[in-house]
């Protein structure tokens, strides 16, 4: 009898292991998209004289859909995350989409330089994340940034707690804001209804300077 | 642990932010001839070298770290503490305060999340002595050092700063430069918050050249962090 057993043991042990490894060979793949080292660049920003809201609604907008990487600056156009899954909190991923500040940061085409207060036209492809964290955007640091009254507010201003920040889209009748912000590896970038305004934990951000 | 002397001179971290200026462009100039510079930020001597860290070299540099309660709260720990309301800080809560050559923070843990906040001999961020401050959570599976490059020198060259948790039995934490080493004690169980010029502006990066050692001086790590600014 023992050796009869013993044969099934040993092929239920041989597949277990090898799926075990295909399990961790699976997460591996998904792990190292190498979105960032595939199809981003180091290009120089365009400096921008005129810039608008809506302008800055448009760049946002190409954002939409296109997933989350902390740490990260960089996406394409296709409306589908490229990196899906990537580990959390890890900026070294290298995966498709900007975090919260990040987004913001390209969005409100500011400057890699906290004491510069002019407009630059980040490309979609190019990554950069910028020197500012939620936390910093919260507390207005930045040339171009500057604390602002919570009911004042308007679309592409900034509600900002210490861990995170999102942009009005649209303010809502009943108070709430459609923002769009990138928000987590689980749930990428998109436009939600919040009310971050109402919440004693953020406060009002602006961005200065817009031509429109 | 006598080096941390809890509770003792919370004066010495009140001095006027202008008098710290002043000394750290001091301290910049002596630090010319390619050593380490002569005085902390705060302006004061570095005590000697740990006898277990001999192996460091001349060119190592101790930085300052004390452990006082939020009750006893001097002006510059209640701004900070501002800086993050409406957060409530529990009278009790151990934080951690320390002075190098660069920079001086102050560290402190309330829930899951570590809060803390920088000066530099640089320009400060409103209202209060700090350039900067942050927040990292602690119940992530991955640790965030919240680095930050929005913090300058006297120079106004950027500061690259970031939490660093000490590994298992480590007493020291040093961070190399080009010509010194920064000796960071650990304490309290918090997070040290260390300095560097190695900072890549164009990347939103820093890059940290860390080793660590027991209390016989042993070393239990190398490493080369590079930590992007994010969240």
């Amino acid at each position: 009898m023992r050796p009869t057993l013993r044969r099934p043991a040993l092929a239920f042990a041989v597949s277990f292991a090898l799926a075990l490894s295909l399990v961790y060979a699976g997460g591996a793949w998904g792990y190292h998209t190498h979105f960032v080292v595939n199809n981003c660049n180091t290009n120089s920003p365009q400096p921008s004289s005129t810039f608008t809201r809506d302008g800055s609604i448009t760049v946002a907008l190409i954002g939409r859909y296109e997933g989350y990487q902390w740490g990260g600056g960089c996406w394409n156009d296709n409306n589908v995350d490229d990196s899906p899954g990537d580990p959390t909190e890890d900026p070294n991923t290298g995966g498709e989409g900007g975090d919260c500040s990040g987004f913001t940061f390209k969005v409100w085409r500011e400057a890699e330089y906290g004491g510069d207060a002019g407009a630059y036209l980040w490309n979609k492809l190019r990554d950069v994340h910028g020197p500012y964290t939620a936390d910093r955007f919260k507390a207005g640091y930045g040339a171009p940034n500057v604390t602002y009254y919570k009911s004042g507010l308007i679309r592409m201003d900034a509600l900002a707690s210490n861990t995170h920040i999102g942009m009005i889209y649209t303010h809502n009748a009943d108070g709430s804001d459609q923002i769009i912000e990138a928000k987590g590896e689980a749930y990428g970038t998109n436009l939600w209804t919040r009310t971050y305004r109402g919440d004693s934990s953020y406060g009002g951000v602006r961005r200065l300077g817009w031509t429109g | 642990m006598d080096r941390m002397r809890p509770l003792e001179g919370a004066e010495r971290m009140a001095r006027p932010l202008l008098a710290i200026a002043l000394v750290a462009l001091a301290a910049c100039g002596g630090g010319g001839g390619g050593g380490p510079p002569e005085r902390l930020l705060d302006g004061s001597r570095p005590q000697a070298l740990p006898a277990a860290l001999r192996s460091l070299g001349g060119h190592a540099v101790v930085t300052k770290a004390r452990i006082v309660s939020v009750r006893d709260a001097d002006p510059r720990l209640r701004a900070c503490i501002r800086r993050f309301a409406p957060l409530r800080v529990p009278a009790r809560t151990a934080v951690v305060e320390r002075t190098g050559l660069l920079s001086a923070s102050v560290t402190f843990e309330v829930g899951t999340c570590v809060y803390g906040c920088d000066a530099t001999a640089g320009p400060q961020e409103l209202p209060g002595p700090w350039c900067g401050g942050e927040t990292g959570r602690t119940d992530l599976a991955r640790f965030d050092p919240r680095v930050d490059i929005l913090c300058k020198d006297v120079e106004k060259r950027p500061v690259g700063l970031a939490w660093v948790e000490p590994v298992a039995g480590a007493r020291y934490v040093v961070v190399r430069e080009h010509d010194y080493a920064e000796v960071y004690e650990a304490a309290s169980g918090l997070p040290v918050r260390v300095a560097t010029h190695n900072v890549g502006v164009e990347t939103s990066s820093a890059t940290f050249s860390i080793e660590q050692y027991d209390s016989l001086g042993r070393r239990l790590s190398r490493r080369r962090l590079r930590a992007a600014v994010a969240g």
